[in-house]
């Protein structure tokens, strides 16, 4: 098998809410939610993908699962055989085989389970559904994916509500990957947990995750969780790419001012590293029905150049660095600042507040 | 410090809930100090009582809640000499919770802020309106006197154009805006105290960042005192001058920022600054975990309530007596056997344990 063909190779995806009709029900105007997306994870990796609430990591998420359907593009996933199909121009008959390959784990551990199925209907749903098992097989896979999990197989006839978030998170990701998935798309599976869970499920993923040869994409606002548990990482700003590389190259030598923003907010455990001259963006994000000309980011960039940047197409991806690839002008002639490698944290930030008002 | 340092004072505050299926004791014993002038931030996880330690404080805790025991003592609302009769040290817990004394305290004397921006605003009024509201209660101001201040509070919390901001709907604005709106409500009235119960979870991290330079900036500019409640160890460092450490209502560990960071005593803390993932560690390691879960507060563990998850549980002690309050200097303590003078385990030294993954040296009790 060719290891360079990723599992999963994005084109151009985009997709578009409709937010208004006019009088004979045509849609004429959009909301603009992922914009021309490219994106390839490869065959066992950890792809992270970051980015403020809105900036459209979730849609983008949903789409390769296909519970929304992609206005435009395609998404080439890479079967077994070495056949490659385009999830975003199957049929919803066409697609069913891929719905036991492709998963998703959902955020939000207390409204993603029905509380009037027990964990047994839960967990065994997806095998039921596509006819994989029955009756008393079914129990015994659930039984052994709960084991996986961590939780006790005893619990399969009990219901959601006898267990606590961490839990509950447990039996989501015992749903998903029941019936043996390649791609699992976990969207923000941590953010609703407590501190002191949080490890133990990003521990579970990572074991997981070698144990039955998983890729995942995971989805999360957390820098610091994405920075511990992800191989590649992808930053999203307004529907769009803006930069993607290695973990560590992304987080010590970001190349798009919107990293190095991202990064500069995230607030460190350590007292020594209290925020002086740390970069702070303006609140407001553009409206995503009337997207700003040229780049998404010129009318919150520090570094903007009302010339160049506001201006034109918005940049393309290209190769800033070696496996380094970012949207920006002007990556090559800025020298943003990343997280300082090692256990001290960030580096002393440079002073931007000329370049405010 | 002097017993007028202390601008509330928090003793033995006990919190319960009286359900059909038993009592809750969401807080039960909790002791702590707000220093004029400093930020206190409570961290926990959820249901460690954080919250409703808060609203006991404003005498916020709806039936079947109740305080059934402790004090809280209030001694704000001196420099202003806002009513006379006021500025003597009060126990809000002896107050009608809703009687016209602690009716002035709220909003006046102590604010808060919450969460949810968008769920705390009204949709029905413009923001102008509730802010006028609250200023006028409080403040023998006329309408158009009232306006011009909340106008001018929007524009120190950093709103752009406040004149036209201040005739718009809470739905109008972005959650940072919102906040934003919160906080100037809450400071209307020059409280001594501000209370901020999780004011960022719900914002993304770039908002989450302006936000605390603003509550930093303010809290120097009118030296109030903030008690800010959060879950995110990261928010404690940027924001905190002394850190209280709450476990399943009760409070573990105190200590000035830098203690509890890079002298953490109890296990919990030590656990939990472990078990968070920083930036710049590296990638894809495996990251040190508590074992199990926070229990439900009607189901404690008898005992120490942290016993069943430490891995530095002393079998037969810490499983039936409850730990002592050790100090372990000025404003620093401990809930913990591990360091109690008074016999017990063998050396008080969390390193002989084997479990401190974090630097000793330096940083002794100095603030």
């Amino acid at each position: 098998m060719n290891d360079d063909v990723p599992l999963l190779d994005i084109r151009g995806l985009t997709m578009r809410f409709p937010v208004k009709k006019n009088m004979f029900g045509r849609v004429t105007r959009y909301a603009r939610a992922v914009e021309n997306v490219d994106l390839a994870i490869a065959r066992g990796e950890t792809l992270g993908l970051v980015g403020e609430s809105g900036c459209g990591k979730t849609t983008l998420g949903r789409c390769i699962v296909r519970t929304h359907r992609p206005v435009g593009g395609s998404i080439f996933y890479r079967n077994d055989d070495g056949s490659a199909a385009d999830l975003a121009a199957l049929t919803t008959k066409q697609l069913r085989p891929y719905q036991r390959e492709v998963r998703l784990i959902f955020q939000d551990p207390f409204s993603s389970l029905n509380p009037r199925m027990t964990l047994l209907q839960i967990v065994g749903e997806p095998l039921h559904t596509q006819g994989i098992a029955r009756g008393s097989e079914l129990e015994d896979r659930v039984a052994e994916m709960l084991r996986r999990v961590g939780l006790r197989p005893e619990y399969m006839r009990r219901y959601p509500h006898a267990f606590s978030g961490g839990e509950r998170q447990r039996v989501n990701i015992a749903r998903a990957l029941i019936p043996q998935p390649r791609l699992v798309v976990a969207d923000e599976p941590v953010s609703a947990l407590d501190v002191s869970v949080r490890a133990q499920i990003l521990n579970l993923l990572l074991e997981l995750q070698e144990e039955l040869d998983l890729t995942y994409l995971f989805i999360s606002h957390d820098l610091s969780v994405v920075e511990s548990i992800c191989h590649r990482v992808a930053v999203m700003y307004f529907g769009s790419i803006v930069e993607t590389a290695a973990t560590s190259d992304l987080y010590t030598q970001p190349q798009h001012p919107y990293t190095e923003a991202l990064l500069s907010a995230v607030p460190q455990p350590d007292p020594r590293l209290r925020g002086s001259g740390r970069i702070r963006l303006p609140d407001d994000l553009p409206d995503p029905t009337d997207p700003p000309a040229g780049c998404s980011f010129h009318t919150r960039c520090p570094y903007a150049r009302p010339d160049t940047c506001a201006v034109g197409d918005p940049p393309g991806l290209h190769a800033a660095a070696q496996d380094h690839e970012a949207a920006c002008h002007f990556s090559s002639q800025l020298h943003l600042t990343g997280v300082a490698s090692g256990p001290e944290g960030l580096a002393p930030q440079k002073d931007l507040a000329q370049q405010y008002e | 410090m002097t017993e007028s340092d202390a601008l509330l004072e928090v003793n033995g505050l006990k919190t319960h809930f009286f359900t059909p299926d038993g009592v809750v004791r969401a807080v039960d014993g909790v002791d702590l100090t707000v220093p004029r002038a400093r930020t206190v931030c409570i961290v926990g996880e959820s249901g460690c009582g954080k919250s409703i330690t808060s609203r006991s404080i404003l005498r916020l805790i709806d039936p079947p809640g109740r305080i059934v025991d402790g004090e809280i003592v209030w001694r704000g609302g001196q420099q202003s000499g806002r009513t006379p009769g006021d500025g003597a040290a009060v126990d809000l817990v002896s107050l009608d919770p809703d009687g016209e004394r602690i009716r002035r305290i709220r909003g006046n004397e102590i604010s808060m802020i919450f969460q949810e921006p968008m769920a705390s605003l009204s949709p029905m009024y413009t923001v102008g309106a509730q802010m006028i509201e609250t200023i006028r209660l409080h403040r023998s101001m006329s309408k158009d006197e009232a306006r011009e201040h909340a106008t001018a509070m929007l524009a120190r919390v950093g709103i752009p154009q406040p004149e036209r901001r201040i005739d718009a709907y809470s739905f109008q604005l972005s959650g940072g805006m919102s906040q934003r709106v919160m906080i100037a409500m809450a400071l209307a009235c020059q409280p001594d105290l501000l209370i901020a119960d999780e004011p960022t979870t719900a914002l993304d991290v770039t908002t989450q960042a302006r936000i605390l330079d603003l509550i930093r900036e303010l809290q120097a500019d009118t030296h109030m005192s903030v008690l800010f409640i959060t879950h995110d160890l990261g928010v404690v460092a940027e924001l905190a001058d002394d850190v209280v450490v709450m476990y399943l209502g009760t409070v573990v560990e105190t200590g000035s920022v830098d203690d509890v960071f890079h002298d953490p005593k109890h296990p919990y803390t030590r656990a939990l600054l472990r078990s968070i993932p920083t930036m710049g560690r590296g990638t894809r390691e495996r990251l040190p975990s508590i074992r199990g879960m926070v229990p439900h507060p009607s189901q404690r563990p008898p005992g120490c309530p942290y016993h069943p998850r430490c891995d530095e549980a002393i079998a037969g002690r810490c499983d039936q007596e409850d730990p002592p309050v050790v100090a372990l200097g000025p404003r620093r303590t401990a809930r913990c056997v591990l360091y109690d003078p008074s016999g017990g385990p063998p050396g008080p030294s969390p390193a002989s344990a084997g479990a401190s993954g974090t630097a000793e040296a330096g940083m002794e009790d100095t603030p």
